[in-house]
């Protein structure tokens, strides 16, 4: 069998309203692992666990075979990259938000995108070219989406955690991200993963993948 | 020049008291309810002014530097009480780290502008220094708090922002070095201010005081301009040390921002 790409077991971390269950996963190469269950199970959280952005209290995670403690957290967290479900852009231009990364000492040795390349991050995901020196903040929803994603690709993680990235997009949009998000997890020479956090059939976009339930709280909502 | 200090007797300062009729006429006219405020606040005042009087008269007599260093540390422990306890938005910021930072700033701007500047016969001449260090130490406070607020709040307002960078992979101090820069700078900007309008607008205390205590007008202003910038230096030393050594408990040993700052975040 290959090595997963981000496993976890037995990995347990506080909700809202106390500890959570044991959960375990694992990200294939090349394939999704969805994230299922009502709100207030622990979706969003377990992203952020996965991204070490929030802590856990037992278990462990690894990349590639690696524990999370032995690896630093800023590098962690470019491998595997946490994508709010709200984009967070900068204030600036598209392409100052594309770049945000090369601003980053940890992006050093990754080679800084060429114009082109910019333009073909915005065209992977139906974006038009024009909105490269357009101000962020003139955006539509649909569209600040798509760019905070193709900064995403653009900055090259092995794993990508996605929050419900279609929630609130239209029908046009939503298929142009999931065709995007299809084309990067499944062509490439690199060994890249998913893990997407989704109320709609997300998932049937995908050939490979697994999914992971999450119970529903006692006493919590449905 | 002949200038002598009129005493003021006790009954001059029983006439004093006259004065507090016109705040007090003020607050009952407009019914603001600080009338009991304002009497406690002026008996406060009296009692705490009389007793520093008192410490002050011992501990002049008293030509130690470790008289003066003991009384400074002291002096500093209430500035970082002050400090820290009226920023609303920051909690559980360790006190022994704004403590350190307002000590250091202060012994270390003080003994330069005591030991190189003024230079008394001891340089710590208690008369001279423990006013120069209080000066320091009050000044810097008001820099420091203001510019935690400002931290705080730029972090906790800006907190997706600065999530999203450490998910690109930033360290803590990428995250928020701009938020850390315009913190440093709040804290030091009104201290800028003062340096433009100072004899314009305002005359300030101690030169006041140093004219009516006699001082040649120009020396007493030679010692403003020494205390103006030895204020600026000490306020910008501590604002650099505090959020250099404090902008890494924003975050929690794994480098994710502390969950009580993105609270906002929860709640949607």
């Amino acid at each position: 069998m290959q090595m997963s790409l981000l496993a976890f077991q037995n990995l347990r971390f506080s909700l809202n309203d106390g500890p959570g269950p044991a959960l375990a996963g694992q990200v294939q190469p090349r394939s999704v692992l969805e994230i299922k269950g009502p709100s207030g199970a622990g979706k969003s959280t377990l992203l952020r666990v996965l991204a070490r952005l929030s802590p856990f209290e037992e278990g462990n995670i690894t990349f590639r075979g690696k524990p999370s403690s032995t690896v630093a957290a800023p590098l962690w967290r470019r491998q595997v990259q946490y994508l709010h479900q709200q984009p967070v852009l900068v204030d600036g231009t598209v392409e100052d938000n594309l770049r945000l990364p090369w601003s980053l000492k940890g992006y050093q040795e990754v080679p800084r995108p060429e114009e082109d390349d910019l333009f073909s991050a915005l065209e992977r995901l139906s974006l038009d070219g024009s909105l490269l020196h357009r101000d962020s903040r003139l955006l539509s929803g649909g569209e600040k989406a798509r760019v905070a994603l193709a900064r995403s690709f653009l900055a090259g993680p092995t794993v990508l955690l996605l929050d419900e990235p279609t929630a609130s997009l239209d029908e046009e949009s939503r298929k142009a991200l999931l065709k995007a998000l299809r084309q990067w997890l499944e062509i490439g020479a690199d060994e890249r993963g998913l893990v997407l956090v989704s109320h709609r059939d997300d998932r049937a976009y995908f050939d490979r993948g697994m999914t992971l339930e999450l119970e529903p709280r006692r006493g919590g909502q449905s | 020049m002949s200038t002598v200090t009129p005493i003021i007797t006790d009954l001059q300062l029983l006439t004093s008291l006259s004065l507090l009729l016109v705040s007090g006429a003020v607050s009952a006219l407009f019914d603001l309810g600080l009338l009991r405020s304002l009497l406690w606040g002026a008996f406060r005042a009296f009692l705490q002014l009389t007793l520093i009087g008192y410490a002050l008269g011992f501990l002049f007599s008293q030509e130690r530097l470790l008289v003066v260093a003991a009384v400074v540390t002291v002096m500093t422990g209430i500035a970082t009480q002050a400090a820290t306890s009226r920023v609303p938005s920051v909690q559980r910021f360790p006190h022994l780290l704004a403590f350190g930072s307002l000590w250091a700033s202060t012994f270390l701007v003080g003994t330069i502008v005591l030991a190189l500047v003024i230079r008394a016969d001891p340089w710590y001449t208690p008369r001279v220094a423990i006013p120069i260090f209080g000066m320091i130490l009050g000044n810097a406070m008001t820099g420091i708090s203001l510019s935690l607020e400002r931290l705080f709040s730029s972090v906790r307002e800006g907190s997706e922002t600065v999530e999203a960078l450490l998910a690109l992979g930033a360290t803590p101090w990428e995250a928020v070095q701009g938020r850390v820069r315009s913190a440093i700078g709040a804290g030091m900007t009104p201290t800028i201010n003062n340096l433009m309008v100072v004899g314009l607008v305002s005359l300030p205390g101690m030169m006041t005081g140093q004219i009516l205590g006699g001082a040649d007008p120009l020396q007493a202003v030679r010692y403003q301009i020494v205390v103006m910038y030895m204020i600026s230096a000490a306020v910008a030393a501590g604002c650099l040390l505090l959020t250099g050594l404090g902008y890494r408990r924003l975050f929690t040993a794994d480098g994710a921002l502390r969950p009580d700052l993105r609270e906002s975040l929860r709640n949607r």
